[in-house]
């Protein structure tokens, strides 16, 4: 008989426009070596549920953190979170971002307030209106 | 009713190309804003480049040594005018990224380390330090200094506005909300990358898919040169780790003065010689493996294991030049000094795209287009470090072109309601199939098995109209999409467009290979297999009757 090794990663899936609050979805897959938690869950996206939602992007050198997640609790790179055999993971969105749905999260613009001044990550969108852009609005 | 948005310039794509129009055209005073499919410097293709990007700082070097160098490397297909502005423009662009603050590797008296490349006369290519993602990121953060340059992202530009002729603005998903709003804009800049995913294995990410050059088409722009779609040719193939990765760049690995390696085929030969480009590299390597002596994965070995220079020494250079991806491979328990890894070509980067002039117009009033999205700059093979470099050159050509047709005063706004209410009708059809066929993954994958089969490094006319004629019968399926009826963070809707606009790309793609009746560069046909004595561009444009192809000449 063959041993056929799984893990399990458990998913937070929530969303905040039609949800009144996050639940956890729990989801199977054959193990392989050199099995990343990013790789996984490009896994489940493709193979279990495509209503997943997640930054599909592999940058492939540990630098781009579009691959941030909270697993077991802690924010770190899924890219480089390798699992074993019948490994379990809690998986949530990365910690500190607003949530667009599941684990896809705004990760924001920079802006700075004065010239050389700070820089400031603002969530994504907002409009820093000034006098000059709400004229201008008005008048077309 | 939909929210509208208003500006001078707006830019459609957050790569390098993007970032640096926007950045150029805010500092001649316009309004900016630019539109990004996802989160910028973690999506897209630029995050993914090396470090290399081209200048002619060698004291033996010059603008004009770059200018031919690239011309010869293009084979013969590059248009001369866009050749001479990357050459000429390069060094100060690359002065100017070093000065937002983007770190290069420098000798010890200061001066930018160069290093030389397949096809270079002389060592031109500097390094920047974190490549590509660095740059994005580099570039990002300047965007802070613009208050009138705006960021979307999650933003994807569904349709332009063409309003008598003219491209007025776009119609995008807000792909965070669900909701279709308008960018009503003076001058719209494609920045949008290129359409590597058409095929099923590449180093390309899941969102290079040509939509820009879809939006260009129809707003009735050329495209030229499609069939040129450069194949890396040492592509990660085994470990599964570096599947899809360009991990070890075979400028370094093969370069007896960088990391000093091999390339060795099934049996352990070598089989290259010299330190050819890329388009004769990939053929090689493929010719080996369709030819039976292919490593145990499908590939080819590249070798450092047996490198010239010592365990130590090899180390010390592996951390020099690819440090990040040695360190990602480390992480993943991958030791190159102590085991080969499996390349095999897959496509890279696309040579061909939106036909442009030197001021990156496209011809159709109020679009420009620049980067990887644009075609006739490269010509049928590219030179490792000019993509970067044609960025930041012709982003800023962009930038500036646009700005100056935007001019100062705003323009009026066009009634774009009838496009919005269209793609509404799309989006609930879509939605309305919700969990049956045809998934947009599905269609996704039956697209990249033709063209994958069809297009490789070795085509034919015969399987070129036998892939045509399958991606015909596929047509139907882009009307059977079903999507999730999830509005928010709707990622589903946005692959049903990209593929919806990657059904289309590949009929012109084939439509072009075929009309190619040569070989020349990355397009290498069995059936033609010498170069005709000139070259023009294929030239696909859409019209009442569909597609058409025909030729253009090159600019000399």
């Amino acid at each position: 008989m063959e041993d056929r090794a799984e893990v399990v990663l458990k998913i937070l899936r929530f969303n905040p426009s039609v949800d009144r609050a996050p639940s956890y979805e729990e989801y199977r897959m054959p193990w392989s070596e050199g099995l990343s938690v990013l790789e996984a869950l490009r896994h489940v996206n493709r193979d279990l549920d495509s209503t997943l939602a997640f930054n599909d992007y592999y940058c492939g050198r540990g630098l781009c953190q579009g691959c941030l997640l909270e697993i077991n609790g802690k924010t770190q790179r899924s890219c480089h979170h390798l699992l074993e055999k019948n490994g379990v993971r809690v998986v949530g969105p990365p910690a500190g971002f607003p949530v667009i749905r599941d684990l896809r999260v705004d990760f924001g613009v920079p802006v700075r307030l004065e010239a050389g001044g700070e820089i400031l990550w603002v969530k994504d969108g907002a409009t820093m209106e000034t006098e000059s852009n709400s004229a201008r609005q008005e008048s077309v | 009713m939909y929210e509208q948005l208003e500006t001078d310039v707006l830019v459609v794509g957050g790569g390098a190309t993007g970032l640096r129009a926007a950045i150029q055209a805010a500092e001649r005073g316009r309004r900016v804003i630019l539109l990004a499919k996802g989160p910028i410097s973690r999506s897209g293709i630029t995050p993914l480049a090396s470090t290399g990007i081209t200048a002619s700082f060698h004291p033996e070097d010059s603008p004009e040594i770059h200018y031919s160098d690239t011309m010869r490397g293009s084979r013969g297909l590059a248009d001369a005018p866009l050749v001479r502005v990357l050459a000429d423009e390069a060094p100060k662009q690359v002065k100017w990224l070093a000065s937002t603050g983007q770190r290069f590797s420098t000798n010890e008296d200061g001066s930018l380390a160069l290093t030389i490349r397949p096809g270079q006369t002389h060592p031109r290519n500097c390094y920047a330090i974190g490549g590509g993602w660095s740059m994005s990121r580099s570039l990002f953060m300047k965007t802070a200094d613009y208050p009138q340059l705006r960021i979307v992202q999650h933003a994807y530009v569904l349709r332009l506005v063409v309003w008598d002729g003219e491209v007025r603005g776009a119609v995008y998903l807000d792909l965070k909300s669900g909701a279709l709003k308008v960018v009503q804009a003076g001058a719209t800049v494609l920045a949008t990358g290129g359409y590597g995913q058409l095929w099923a294995v590449s180093d390309c990410p899941p969102d290079s898919t040509g939509d820009g050059a879809i939006l260009a088409l129809d707003a009735g722009a050329t495209l030229v040169d499609l069939e040129m779609a450069q194949f890396y040719p040492a592509v990660g193939v085994y470990p599964p780790a570096v599947r899809g990765l360009i991990m070890v760049p075979y400028e370094f690995g093969i370069n007896p003065e960088l990391l000093g390696g091999r390339l060795l085929n099934g049996a352990g030969e070598e089989f290259v010689q010299g330190f050819p480009m890329r388009d004769e590299l990939a053929r090689a390597i493929f010719l080996e493996i369709e030819e039976g002596r292919a490593s145990s994965h499908g590939g080819v070995y590249l070798d450092l294991v047996h490198s010239k220079y010592p365990k130590e020494e090899l180390t010390r250079r592996i951390r020099k030049y690819i440090p990040a991806q040695n360190a990602h491979m480390l992480r993943l328990g991958i030791d190159i000094t102590e085991r080969m890894i499996e390349v095999a070509p897959a496509p890279h980067f696309c040579c061909g795209g939106i036909r442009i002039d030197d001021r990156c117009s496209t011809g159709v009033p109020g679009l420009f287009a620049a980067g990887e999205c644009s075609g006739n700059v490269q010509g049928a093979n590219r030179i490792s470090g000019n993509a970067l470099a044609e960025t930041l050159v012709f982003g800023s050509q962009a930038g500036n072109a646009a700005a100056e047709f935007a001019g100062p005063s705003t323009k009026t706004k066009v009634d774009a309601t009838s496009i919005v209410r269209a793609e509404e009708d799309q989006i609930r059809s879509m939605m309305a199939r919700g969990n049956g066929d045809l998934r947009p993954s599905e269609f996704k994958s039956q697209i990249q098995q033709v063209i994958w089969r069809a297009c490789s490094p070795k085509r034919n006319g015969s399987a070129l109209r036998d892939a045509l004629t399958a991606i015909a019968d596929m047509k139907g399926g882009a009307e059977r999409l079903a999507t999730h009826d999830v509005l928010r963070g709707c990622h589903e809707i946005q692959q049903a467009y990209e593929v919806r606009a990657m059904a289309r790309l590949s009929e012109c793609l084939l439509l072009a290979a075929l009309s190619r009746e040569e070989s020349r560069g990355a397009h290498y046909r069995e059936d033609f297999p010498t170069s005709k004595d000139v070259a023009a561009h294929t030239a696909v444009t859409w019209g009442a009757g569909g597609v058409r192809v025909g030729t253009t000449p090159v600019l000399r």
